[in-house]
């Protein structure tokens, strides 16, 4: 499964409608049907107080039961062949992680490994393991469990959707002794200690005793056993009173909460009703129009969640014309506001982006990165020297050629009234754009041909190595270069990056790769990929990774 | 009647084989490829597609498909879904009462709403009561039902807060489905029932009837209704597709779990099999149902049954 170059299982465009092949650890905006989109905020509850309580306060034992929505039915619930976002969120309650990267915490926690140790080339990981965790059927947590984690991932047999591509090159775990494990891979991995933080541990026992029927029998060591799932209704996981080992930064104990349902919502305005009316608590993904009618109601609290990867942007591609001249595209990135894009669609529910990497991904810098605003005057003097000049119909032209670019928009995607908004600022500088829908994934053909001066792109991952895949020069014809960017020296840069063990190091590299292709200009940065929920106001203590899955180790209620 | 049965049943199965040609078809002249979308999280490379493709039978020419999904499916095997792996016949299995649970509900609603509107419209046509229930018809008819169904939460389970939003978790949970699916069909049924009642009202044998000096009730109930009811009974099998397909949306409106959702997540996903098996249930539903009003007509109406003994 793995690829040489270890960019394998790194790209999680997904469409709204297919809910079948939705990856989990990046991908958050499943656009619910047309027009639903829902993702993003505006800073409407900061993280640190999303955050706030650790270890344990509060009373365990007690009788709450939280009814959360989720938005689609589980393909399967076992974490390392899922690629879903709601199989992700019950994940993240029945198993722990090896290791813990949360928001607002410098550098990575322990969780069920004490400490870890990187060769320095980046292709070795020693993992020292707790002593006292046991999976919910009983069996101890050990070094074994860890092996078999990471070989049930790359096994044929499970599928995986999106853990063995984030899992990369991996060669084997070694089992130095029965606390000890070590994870091998076939070339240097740094994007690994971001990844480790999002694998579930699963239980070797459960998995040789239920087999393929592990994917409706989870078991695994986290703050919350898995109960029940009844098809086209909903999950059930309860309090896990053995629960000992969680991050102090989370809570190390039981949980306060005794169950949390997770009930199957598909359409966005159900979720809404059945919150108003105390069915459920928390619901992701709610159409933009209704989070802002509770944005100021005391009775919601309105969670706007940062995370880590690429902003939903809008590709350019640098090698048809006329947006191969760079001075055309530099152009394209002036003539957008952004800020009237979310004003108008989102009613101010996200944070406008400016670079290739989101704020709290590693490698962002506003400094060198951030280097373009919305200012339409510039984008005409730059199309004027570039000699695309007015005609007298306000549009653009040179040596005859009209200055019209072919925006192709994947429909249902959360880009409709993204790209006309676009193709009305672009038609102020005088640039015509024709835009024309196609469904996912076909439309990935028409990307890869190059039919597109403009193409739909988001990507959410927790680690910047993801520049790999989708700006490789070795990505165009098959892969997520939908840019038709090539430049050698950004992917010499990345490998570099990807070889470093040393997280500043690493972090510098990747802010220089940053900067190239913002200077490039190949993408148009609209907004930072966000997660955005709205609980009650009696839900506390809801925390959130870096990839804006909610935690509920010390949720109350 | 036994041979009635046998012989409708022959002929649903040229009907069901249609069906069957009929999606196959579609599913697969509809854009995208089921193996691209389900490797699609994994960046599958184009070997690892291929393969896929190879291990569902998606490389075989689509005549060849055909035959072998036929051939499968006489030997009872209607396939795994591509999404879970699982038997469809399994996935349908768990979701189906929930679905019938709502369709028979909503029939209920229909008749136990239309027929009272429908009687009393019909015996007493041009009262207030007439045009009252004709407003209703009317509007029953106009508003589609998806749009009912959300007037139907804001007011009883976000205003008032007496019933809830979702349609699946308490006893009281399919009122609002069942209402919203079933008005429409309440008003189609009252209409109908009306007409027919005041077309009946002016035979000869109702006149008879009145002059021999039979109450009001008698009449209604000896003579009008039983006759005024046929139709009826055919416009409520007829419809029992259309409720069904309603189910799809209303399922998704009060996130009711049932094969109406999961056709939609299935169709979405191009999980072939599931849809495949779905469409073929509902497909054996509706020609099931239409027996059963064959049947009924002949309960209701002697020279129906008589035409049976005949044949």
């Amino acid at each position: 499964m793995s690829e040489p170059d270890g960019s394998n299982g790194r790209w999680e465009l997904t469409p709204g409608s297919a809910t079948a092949n939705l990856t989990r650890r990046r991908f958050m905006g499943l656009l619910g049907g047309a027009g639903s989109v829902v993702l993003g905020g505006g800073g409407l509850v900061s993280l640190l107080d999303a955050c706030s309580s650790g270890s344990s306060s509060g009373a365990s034992g007690g009788n709450q039961k939280l009814t959360m929505a989720v938005f689609q039915e589980p393909d399967t619930l076992d974490p390392s062949a899922s690629g879903l976002i709601t199989v992700g969120t019950i994940s993240q309650c029945v198993f722990d992680h090896l290791i813990w990267k949360l928001p607002n915490q410098s550098g990575f926690l322990p969780g069920l490994a004490t400490s870890w140790q990187v060769s320095t080339d980046a292709s070795a990981y020693t993992f020292k393991l707790r002593q006292d965790v046991k999976f919910h059927d009983g069996t101890p947590f050990d070094a074994n469990a860890v092996k078999v984690t990471f070989d049930h991932i790359v096994d044929p047999a499970t599928k995986s959707k999106s853990a063995a591509g984030a899992l990369g090159p991996y060669k084997e775990t070694q089992v130095l002794d029965k606390y000890t494990a070590k994870v091998v891979f076939s070339q240097p991995n740094a994007a690994f200690m971001n990844e480790v933080a999002g694998f579930s541990i699963v239980s070797p026992a459960a998995l040789q005793k239920f087999g393929a029927d592990f994917a409706r029998n989870p078991v695994g060591t986290g703050p919350f056993k898995f109960k029940e799932y009844v098809v086209g209704q909903h999950v059930t996981v309860e309090r896990n009173p053995d629960y000992n080992w969680g991050p102090s930064a989370l809570r190390s104990g039981p949980p306060t909460l005794s169950e949390i349902t997770f009930r199957i919502l598909a359409d966005p305005g159900t979720r809404f009703n059945a919150l108003q009316t105390g069915e459920i608590q928390f619901a992701p993904n709610l159409n933009p129009q209704d989070i802002a009618k509770v944005k100021g109601d005391s009775r919601y609290k309105v969670y706007q969640i940062a995370s880590t990867g690429m902003p939903w942007n809008i590709m350019i591609n640098a090698q048809k014309s006329p947006t191969d001249e760079l001075p055309v595209r530099q152009a394209l990135q002036y003539a957008t506001d952004q800020a009237s894009i979310i004003k108008t669609l989102f009613f101010g529910l996200h944070q406008a982006a400016d670079s290739v990497f989101t704020p709290i991904t590693p490698g962002y810098d506003r400094a060198t990165q951030a280097i373009y605003s919305y200012n339409p005057t510039k984008a005409g003097q730059l199309l004027d020297q570039a000699g695309w000049t007015k005609g007298s119909n306000g549009m653009r032209q040179k040596n005859g050629q009209a200055l019209s670019l072919k925006f192709i928009n994947i429909s249902g995607f959360g880009f409709d009234g993204i790209s006309q908004l676009m193709q009305s600022q672009f038609k102020d500088v005088g640039i015509a754009v024709d835009i024309s829908d196609q469904s996912f994934p076909a439309v990935g053909d028409a990307y890869n041909r190059g039919d597109h001066h403009l193409a739909d792109f988001f990507y959410y991952d927790v680690d910047p190595y993801f520049v790999r895949a989708i700006f490789g020069a070795d990505q165009i014809a098959h892969g997520f270069n939908w840019e038709h960017y090539s430049n050698p020296a950004l992917d010499a840069l990345a490998d570099k990056a990807n070889a470093t063990a040393d997280a500043t190091q690493r972090n510098t590299l990747y802010r220089q790769a940053g900067q190239m292709v913002m200077e490039a200009a190949v993408i148009i940065p609209i907004y930072n990929s966000d997660g955005l929920f709205v609980g009650t106001s009696a839900l506390k203590g809801i925390q959130f990774t870096v990839n804006a899955f909610p935690l509920f180790h010390n949720a109350s209620m | 009647m036994l041979r009635l049965i046998a012989r409708r049943l022959a002929i649903s199965l040229p009907v069901l084989l249609g069906v069957t040609v009929l999606v196959f078809l579609i599913l697969h002249l509809i854009p995208g490829d089921p193996a691209q979308i389900m490797l699609f999280g994994s960046r599958p490379t184009p070997q690892q597609i291929e393969q896929l493709r190879a291990q569902l039978g998606l490389n075989q020419p689509l005549p060849l498909q055909y035959a072998l999904y036929i051939g499968r499916l006489v030997h009872g095997d209607l396939g795994q879904s591509f999404i879970t792996g699982r038997p469809t016949v399994d996935e349908i299995a768990q979701r189906l009462p929930d679905t019938l649970e709502l369709t028979l509900a909503a029939m209920l609603v229909a008749v136990v709403i239309g027929m009272p509107i429908g009687i009393v419209g019909g015996v007493r046509p041009g009262s207030w009561a007439d045009r009252l229930g004709s407003g209703f018809a009317v509007l029953g008819v106009a508003v589609p039902y998806f749009w009912f169904a959300l007037v139907l939460i804001l007011l009883f389970a976000v205003d008032l807060r007496v019933l809830p939003s979702l349609g699946e978790g308490s006893w009281s949970a399919i009122i609002l489905p069942a209402v919203s699916l079933g008005w429409g069909l309440s008003a189609i049924i009252a209409r109908l029932l009306r007409n027919n009642l005041v077309e009946i009202y002016q035979q000869p044998y109702m006149q008879v009837a009145r002059a021999k000096g039979l109450s009001e009730r008698m009449m209604l109930y000896g003579h009008a209704l039983k006759n005024a009811l046929i139709p009826v009974v055919t416009i409520l099998g007829l419809q029992f597709g259309n409720v069904l397909s309603g189910a799809v949306v209303v399922e998704v409106i009060f996130g009711r779990p049932g094969i109406g959702s999961y056709l939609v997540q299935a169709i979405q996903a191009k999980d072939i099999p599931v849809v495949q098996s779905v469409v073929l249930f509902i497909a054996v539903i509706y020609i099931l149902i239409n027996l059963v009003v064959d049947l009924a007509y002949g309960i209701l109406d002697p020279r129906i049954r008589l035409s049976w003994v005949r044949s």
